[in-house]
């Protein structure tokens, strides 16, 4: 390039805005490649191994590299079908497999069952270059539609003496995106949020489960190629010697990124208004994750009154969720939880044992009013119970050991 | 009782945190001049987290008196140190005008500068209020608030008085029920006490009220950064960036957004305090030292890993003069080398009062920090994407190492200025021990599960931005 056009005025911001728009044209390329030959992890390509294919029709067994078919039904007909979890038509473009021993002689047939239609399978002939391909297409096929509950391979006009078949995999190919869909595709995944979860505290991962992308990896290959674009239209050794544009891309980038962050956190604000806003702190509860137990341990505390007690509060999971959210709201009350107890526990008459469900090492001597736990026994009264929640006892005595 | 509260108790609330943090920022300001550029943020910044700090700390020997009476009359000295802050200190209308007018930046000439300024400092503001909003309404959410920090501040809010917390087997062997426990009852319970402050202003235990000092906490840090950074030489729009960077990291938001754990406690009491001691290796100032050295002491009582956090102080300040380098760099290598031999040979006894040191093959157990099984472990994969791959940091990932790559360049081609040396070697070393936490020690499990390595990252997170503030500033004033 010309000394006079380097040195004038308009050549740096001009390269900027060349880099900044170069840079958004190879991210999107990047992302069409992205969206149209990865994977979409709702919708992933499906692999039905051989021990997950069933003869229906036909002999054979399971072999080290696949199903074996060794004979036919007497009609001719092999018929394999592969063990799914139904799924929609329009995020599968169509099947593909893996047969040895297949010759000409014999007909393909790709049969497939829907929802509305399971006691009348459709099926379809695969056409020669479609065997030579391993797969077939059936999008244009108007019975491939709905929710798709069956799937499979019939070969049609085995004979007796035919060489045996080899089923190694069937293989459910996704639907590609069209290019003109693409960028919508990649604008929800952009947006995709979480929301709060237990794990925001520990990292921030709002897009897990969204489509194909990340967002913070497009925007680090975006300011990757702007500043070798930059870096090109601009190098160093001819005397552009600022940081300033490079400083320039980095602000963008970084702005793209906050602006979703700060989108995403007014989403999480609308949820936490709709779910709290104008609400008490004990309604907020019962509004809450804990609006399950949350009214019985009110009524535990209101049984209990002021003056806190100790609560031996035991259940299967003493770290799970429920008993420690149960700790936190039975607090300034006492409470000490784990899985079961024994004379070590330093249990005393007039504490309190709060057996929370489901349990399986206590059991409740309703004749004797005891609890007993393996060989050690509490006498107890029972103040309150919720089927399904849980049991309160007051500790009458103590017993020793049988 | 989680209660709904009265106005006056709301005011009472407000109160508990705006008189300290008043007394704190007009202390902290007295000992500057006028004129200084950054002075009164800076202030404000750092007068919140000492002044709240020290509160809670005092809480502990005052209990004595019951808990509210220690807590008003430290309000009541809060109160008077106000007043002896304001003593002589009555500027005229027209002068606070002009004080104030002192902030807008005398530089910012051109409307383009201006127009960022406000959009920035609009666009802070938004962020601040949804993150105030969320801590409003939102009730105590995360894990380890409601199983360890906040448990402890309630039982003493409803009690009245600071409950001791002992280990489930003391607390099986005490029948009285004076003592509780809960799993972690040896973390540190500075944090707890924060928790519990605003409680005792409103009378009773009330989570929102609870949570306010961790969204007074973000606000101060915001500040506390601005300051610094003005100070540094940084212009307003510079300085108000790089406080953008730092305010809209995802995590650091969520962890006012999701008050209650005790990281964003140590990230800005480790970060104002590195930021001070930048300062002070770059212009001595006795000022900046005492700020440093007032925060580094709360490490240890924040979280027990802010012990080990302290020792990054050692080399960063052996570095700081010439003449005291290679001493320093022989003391470092040394302590290198005799810890190596300590770890070969293996090294085991009972310190009276502190408690079984081991240093041996198998493990590592110091006091107050606990027992680390060691062992190689590959979390290269785990760190690059906490660092690089995930939302939580934005780009500072790759601009922290960007940053490093340049700031080592500098030294090797001959750059020593001490703030330079100290500041690269307290990034170096804060990453080396994060290295050998979740690579030599059973602590890889936590990095596996993606509990805990992006929450210690956080505690560095803003000193992180400042540094790169420092190359920054050098950096594009060199290249004009």
């Amino acid at each position: 390039m010309k000394h006079s056009v380097l040195q004038a005025s308009w050549y740096r911001p001009l390269a900027l805005v060349a880099a900044l728009l170069g840079a958004t044209l190879g991210l999107w390329l990047l992302l069409a490649g992205v969206y149209l030959w990865s994977d979409d992890p709702a919708r992933p390509t499906i692999r039905i191994d051989a021990p997950e294919l069933q003869l229906t029709a036909g002999e054979g067994a399971q072999s080290e590299r696949g199903l074996r078919v060794e004979r036919a039904a007497s009609n001719g007909l092999i018929l394999v079908q592969g063990a799914i979890r139904p799924f929609e038509a329009r995020d599968y473009r169509g099947l593909g497999w893996r047969i040895d021993g297949l010759d000409q002689t014999r007909e393909l047939r790709v049969i497939w069952a829907t929802s509305v239609t399971t006691r009348k399978p459709f099926d379809r002939l695969i056409s020669p270059d479609e065997r030579r391909a391993g797969v077939v297409n059936l999008t244009d096929d108007p019975n491939w539609a709905g929710l798709i509950v069956g799937v499979g391979l019939a070969v049609v006009g085995s004979e007796p003496e035919a060489e045996p078949l080899l089923f190694e995999s069937l293989t459910l190919q996704p639907r590609r995106p069209a290019l003109s869909a693409i960028l919508p595709l990649a604008w929800n995944d952009w947006r995709h949020d979480l929301g709060w979860t237990g794990r925001s505290i520990n990292f921030t991962d709002a897009a897990e489960g969204a489509g194909r992308i990340r967002p913070l990896i497009p925007v680090v290959v975006w300011c990757a190629l702007a500043a070798l674009i930059h870096l090109l239209l601009a190098p160093p050794w001819r005397g552009f010697r600022t940081w300033t544009p490079y400083g320039v891309i980095l602000l963008v980038g970084w702005l793209a990124l906050d602006a979703r962050w700060q989108w995403l956190l007014l989403e999480r604000l609308d949820q936490t208004r709709s779910l709290y806003a104008g609400l008490e702190a004990d309604e907020r509860q019962r509004a809450g994750p804990d609006q399950g137990f949350y009214p019985f341990i009110a009524d535990i505390r209101a049984r209990l009154g002021t003056e806190p007690v100790r609560i031996f509060l035991v259940t299967s999971d003493p770290a799970s969720y429920g008993a420690n959210r149960a700790r936190y709201h039975l607090l300034p009350h006492n409470v000490r939880l784990s899985a079961t107890l024994d004379a070590a526990s330093g249990v005393e008459p007039g504490d309190v044992v709060f057996l929370m469900s489901p349990l399986d090492r206590t059991a409740h001597d309703r004749a004797r009013s005891e609890l007993v736990f393996g060989d050690w026994r509490l006498a107890v009264s029972s103040e309150l119970s919720q089927p399904g929640l849980g049991t309160l006892f007051r500790v009458k005595s103590v017993e020793s050991e049988d | 009782m989680d209660t709904s509260m009265t106005p006056i108790a709301w005011f009472a609330v407000a109160l508990s945190l705006l008189l300290p943090w008043l007394a704190g920022a007009l202390l902290l300001r007295r000992l500057w001049p006028d004129g200084t550029p950054g002075i009164w943020p800076l202030a404000l910044g750092y007068g919140y987290w000492l002044a709240l700090l020290v509160g809670a700390l005092l809480l502990y020997p005052l209990s004595v008196l019951g808990l509210r009476v220690a807590f008003w009359l430290l309000m009541l000295g809060f109160a008077l140190a106000l007043g002896w802050a304001v003593r002589d200190r009555r500027p005229s209308g027209r002068e606070t005008l002009q004080s104030l007018r002192s902030v807008w930046p005398r530089d910012a000439h051109e409307l383009g500068s201006r127009l960022l300024l406000v959009l920035l400092l609009g666009w802070l503001g938004l962020r601040f209020a949804v993150l105030a909003l969320e801590v409003w309404w939102q009730p105590l959410y995360p894990w380890d608030a409601w199983t360890t920090w906040a448990v402890r501040a309630r039982v003493w809010s409803e009690l009245g008085r600071l409950a001791p917390f002992v280990a489930p087997e003391v607390w099986a062997g005490d029948g009285t029920g004076a003592v509780y426990t809960i799993e972690a009852w040896h973390y540190p319970a500075l944090v707890s006490r924060l928790s519990l402050w605003p409680t005792l202003a409103a009378g009773d235990w009330n989570e929102t009220a609870a949570n306010l000092p961790w969204l007074g906490a973000a606000i101060a840090l915001a500040l506390g950064f601005y300051g610094q950074a003005r100070l540094w030489g940084a212009s307003a729009l510079t300085s108000l960036t790089a406080l953008w960077g730092l305010i809209s990291l995802p995590l650091l938001d969520t962890h006012v957004a999701l008050a209650g754990y005790a990281d964003l406690w140590l990230a800005g009491a480790l970060g104002l305090s590195l930021m001070a001691f930048l300062q002070w290796t770059r212009t001595g100032d006795k000022r900046q030292a005492a700020l440093c050295l007032a925060l580094a002491a709360t490490w240890p009582l924040l979280k027990l890993e802010g012990a080990v956090w302290l020792a990054l102080l050692v080399p960063a300040w052996m570095l700081v003069e010439a003449r005291r380098r290679r001493i320093g760099l022989s003391l470092i290598a040394a302590v290198f080398l005799g810890f190596g031999l300590a770890w070969l040979i293996g090294l085991r006894f009972e310190a009276p009062l502190i408690g079984l040191i081991e240093i041996g093959t198998e493990a590592i157990q110091l006091p107050f920090i606990g027992r680390f099984e060691l062992g190689y472990h590959d979390s290269w994969g785990v760190f690059a994407q906490t660092l690089l791959g995930l939302e939580n940091w934005h780009l500072l990932g790759y601009l922290l190492v960007v940053g490093l790559v340049v700031a080592l360049w500098r030294v090797a081609r001959g750059e020593r200025a001490p703030w330079l040396l100290s500041g690269l070697a307290l990034v170096l070393g804060s990453l080396m021990l994060l290295w050998g936490l979740f690579f030599l020690t059973d602590a890889h499990r936590w990095a596996e599960q993606g509990t805990s390595l992006g929450r210690l990252l956080l505690h560095f997170m803003p000193f992180y931005v400042f540094f790169l503030l420092t190359l920054w500033g050098r950096t594009s004033t060199t290249s004009a």
